[in-house]
């Protein structure tokens, strides 16, 4: 299993735009795409927002049925925050129908 | 250069709180300003008791604009207000409409001033770094539960993603906050001059959901939607969202012609008859003292 360190990918300790997301995207399916696993670490991370996580965890889930097998999670440790957006980042990716339903009827209670 | 002319800020009560009101008492000097063309004028606040400072950031938009786009120079005469207003000298404000931008932390005895800060959209380890040094080290928010204050810092941080995401401008984005300990109030503004949320989202909407009003626009996107293509998005200001209406907070939305308002767990969303560009946020958090 190899190693990724997320300030090591993006150059900073804000994890926090889209663009970041896609690199660390980038450098976990290339590992996949050979099929290594992954453990990728928040080691480091100040901040997280909800892009970043889509963009690289939502990504990853969206592109590679077997994400859950290969992709492991570290550095999270007393982030509730982080994790909240990274598991929604996962659901988002592997289930974009049943989000688009959710967010519909989001859509339609604020509407009425 | 001319500078003959001058505008009187006028509000109700005499106060310029974050509220549609307030908004609009700045979006009328905007529209007056813009008619003209390579000049100066004298902005007076004589008819202006209390600003509410965060709105140091909207000011400041419009001062910048008018000069970039317009030629228009924007001129205060800080001497001559209230000492209510000197809020405006103690954030920094008055340095950068003198065009000295943001140099150091201006001296605030009351300790509770957020400076004024004008950042360019790539530059997010500065933005992080103003977050946690200048809003969350308010005495008020010491004492505040560490998942509340990561909810914070991640909504501040999500709305000044989104500019860089959504926003199509080279502008820059303008920030300003300011803590009132006696009602227990953080309140941030973030401005960006880029398109709003309507045009974005009608293009994608397009033959699908059709949307063609700012305040569906705006409603589309809290609810996680998002115009994102490649990836999963759109649940950043969702998520604010829902922290506000189970904190009690305020989200306000100004885009195109509406200015949306969610405070506590109710909504309104009211048409401008004048707008302004790009889109304003203001989160406003409340904490028990």
């Amino acid at each position: 299993m190899i190693t990724l360190k997320i300030v090591d990918i993006i150059g900073s300790k804000n994890a926090v735009t889209h663009a970041f997301g896609v690199k660390v995207f980038d450098a976990i399916s290339k590992h996949f795409a050979n099929g290594e696993k992954v453990f990728l670490s928040f080691q480091g991370v100040k901040n997280v927002t909800s892009g970043f996580a889509n963009g690289s965890i939502g990504k990853i889930y969206s592109e590679f049925k077997e994400a859950s097998e290969l992709l492991t999670i570290g550095g999270l440790e007393g982030k509730t925050v982080w994790i909240e957006k990274i598991e929604n980042a996962k659901q988002l990716g592997s289930n974009p129908q049943i989000a688009k339903v959710q967010n519909n009827a989001i859509y339609e209670l604020l509407q009425s | 250069m001319s500078s003959n002319r001058e505008y009187t800020i006028t509000a109700r009560n005499q106060i310029v709180g974050t509220s549609i009101n307030g908004m609009l008492s700045l979006i009328n000097y905007y529209h007056y300003a813009k008619q003209y063309r390579n000049c100066w004028i004298n902005l007076n606040l004589d008819g202006v008791n209390f600003i509410d400072a965060n709105l140091s950031a909207f000011l400041y938009s419009i001062v910048y604009d008018l000069k970039n786009n317009f030629g228009v120079s924007t001129f205060i005469d800080f001497k001559s207000i209230g000492k209510d207003l000197n809020v405006l000298m103690r954030n920094g404000f008055t340095n950068h409409v003198a065009g000295n931008g943001y140099q150091f932390k201006p001296y605030d005895e009351r300790d509770t001033t957020i400076p004024l800060m004008v950042f360019n959209q790539k530059n997010v380890d500065d933005y992080c770094d103003y977050i946690e040094r200048d809003f969350l080290h308010q005495r008020g928010l010491r004492n505040i539960r560490f998942n509340d204050k990561d909810r914070i810092i991640a909504s501040y941080i999500e709305i000044f993603e989104n500019v860089g995401l959504h926003a199509n401008t080279n502008d820059p984005v303008f920030v300003c906050g300011q803590y009132f300990p006696k009602q227990g109030e953080l309140k941030f503004t973030l401005v960006d001059l880029g398109d709003g949320f309507l045009k974005k989202i009608a293009e994608y909407t397009k033959g699908d959901e059709n949307i063609t009003t700012a305040s569906d626009a705006i409603h589309w996107a809290i609810a996680g939607h998002s115009t994102k293509i490649g990836a999963p998005g759109g649940t950043g200001l969702r998520d604010i969202f829902r922290f506000c209406t189970q904190t009690g907070g305020s989200l306000h939305i100004m885009s195109d012609d509406c200015y949306y308002n969610l405070t506590n767990t109710t909504t309104h969303t009211y048409k401008l008859l004048k707008q302004y560009k790009g889109a304003t946020i203001h989160l406003i958090f409340r904490f028990l003292l």
